[in-house]
């Protein structure tokens, strides 16, 4: 079996359900008291991803999952914490038309600094509203619900094919 | 079992002790509140009835010193002997939750102090060997080498871990581990968070090249790409830090750089080896900068000269 790690990064606005869809999938609990001073919290998953064709092998990945807090915006978050990601997970919450009015230009600024990442995005909190409700023209991989856990494994599954797929 | 139940015993007498004084506090603040507030009472019910026969306020006056005496006898010591009750009964819960917060505090002050006690014993022995000083002092030079061979020893310090980790990334690339309870990749993505963070917060074109973290110390050398990483317990002092330092940069100098310049991608798992295989040898390193060993060394010597001397022939030397 192939072994990789791969650095993936939560990002979106304030609120949105980034550290809560990290702890629905990795189910282990640490310390979140350094998120709000670091600006950053860092996981660990690994998975197991079958392959899709006989001349292939199975890979274990191990997601290296950074949550990072705040908004994306350029001047307030460090780049640092961008650099290297193979996978990024932009969230929106689906509640809130302010969190994924600005999805465009974040996402674009994203791509400036990680043009090779594998990139999916997920509106959160799903279970607040009708999905009929929502807008047409919204564009989404996921609708997600970390209290649920509805989708959570399959984005990230997700996320974590692409990646190895067309790594980074 | 006998002596451990005395010390419980003993911490448990100390806590009431510090739980009668509060109440005491607390019930004379409120004494006073409650004084004031009778009294405003009093003054209140005078004038708005100046019908009340005048028997009542000497009854009123009577009242409040009853209550300002009875107060601390009465409330104070019901609501300290419910305390103490419950303490009592939660004994072992308090020194469950305590032994490890104080075991943690001491030993991370004993480890301080030790450092401290050896850059000065450190000091010591550096200024024994000034001209100057060096016919005064060698005679106390035994006992000065003996603290600072037990000090050394008391508490040795070890590198526990070493990393190689991705700059850009914070992505563990090679490990030197004794200790599997840590995760390292965790470890080196914070490693590498807490150092973006720390240079993007203050602005500073320096280098953080140490982060304490309880009883470990993490010595960091940059690398260029990499990120080079000693995590060490024991005692520390500048002296070991700057070897670690020396010896992290060696690695840099032997092996990382070697890949680099010849366009190899870095192979995590020979990485692994070599960093396990350079730090395995840690111990037989020696540097300009590890001033103890060099020092030592100089002290064994005088010691044989000592020695040596010690056959003279003290008739001649009197005569």
């Amino acid at each position: 079996m192939k072994q990789l790690s791969k650095k993936v990064i939560l990002i979106g606005n304030f609120g949105v359900g980034k550290t809560s869809l990290t702890n629905a999938f990795v189910h282990k609990r640490f310390s979140e008291d350094y998120l709000t001073t670091l600006g950053v919290k860092i996981d660990k998953k690994t998975i197991e991803i079958l392959a899709q064709n006989d001349d292939e092998e199975d890979t274990q990945l191990t997601l290296l999952i950074w949550d990072i807090a705040g908004e994306v915006a350029q001047e307030k978050v460090n780049k640092a914490y961008y650099l290297g990601s193979h996978g990024i997970i932009y969230v929106f919450d689906v509640t809130r038309p302010s969190t994924f009015e600005k999805m465009k230009e974040d996402l674009a600024y994203v791509a400036t600094i990680l043009p090779k990442a594998q990139v999916i995005v997920v509106g959160n909190k799903v279970d607040l509203i009708d999905v009929n409700t929502l807008d047409a023209d919204l564009k989404y991989d996921f609708l997600s619900s970390a209290k649920t856990g509805e989708n959570v494994e399959k984005m990230f599954l997700e996320l974590s094919k692409k990646i190895i797929q067309e790594p980074a | 079992m006998e002596q451990e139940a005395n010390n419980s015993g003993k911490k448990v007498d100390v806590f009431f002790e510090m739980f009668e004084e509060a109440l005491r506090q607390e019930n004379q603040r409120l004494k006073i509140i409650y004084e004031k507030q009778l009294e405003g009472i009093k003054e209140e019910l005078i004038k708005a009835n100046a019908n009340i026969p005048e028997v009542v306020a000497p009854v009123v006056d009577k009242k409040v010193e009853e209550f300002k005496v009875e107060f601390d006898g009465q409330s104070g010591k019901m609501v300290t002997t419910a305390i103490k009750k419950q303490i009592k009964e939660s004994q072992p819960d308090i020194i469950d939750a305590l032994y490890p917060i104080m075991g943690k505090l001491i030993t991370k002050f004993l480890q301080i102090e030790l450092e401290k006690l050896s850059e000065g014993i450190n000091k010591q022995i550096e200024n024994t060997f000034s001209v100057e000083s060096m016919k005064r002092q060698v005679f106390s030079i035994f006992g000065i080498k003996q603290d600072a061979q037990i000090l050394k020893n008391a508490n040795k310090p070890n590198v526990e871990e070493a990393y190689v980790i991705e700059q850009d990334s914070g992505m563990l690339l090679a490990e030197y581990t004794h200790n599997d309870s840590v995760d390292n990749d965790m470890v080196a993505g914070m490693i590498t968070a807490i150092k973006s963070f720390v240079k993007d917060a203050f602005y500073q074109d320096g280098e953080l090249d140490m982060i304490e973290y309880g009883t470990f110390k993490i010595i960091l050398y940059n690398a260029r790409k990499y990120y080079l990483v000693a995590a060490l317990k024991g005692v520390v002092d500048s002296t070991y830090k700057y070897r670690v330092l020396d010896y992290l940069k060696v690695f840099d100098e032997n092996y990382l750089s070697k890949i680099e310049n010849q366009g190899n991608q870095l192979d995590n798992k020979a990485a692994s080896d070599a960093l396990t295989a350079h730090f395995d040898a840690f111990e037989n390193f020696n540097t300009s900068t590890n001033t103890f060993n060099t020092l030592n060394t100089k002290l064994n010597k005088i010691d044989e000269t000592i020695k040596q001397k010690s056959h003279f022939n003290w008739k001649f030397w009197r005569w």
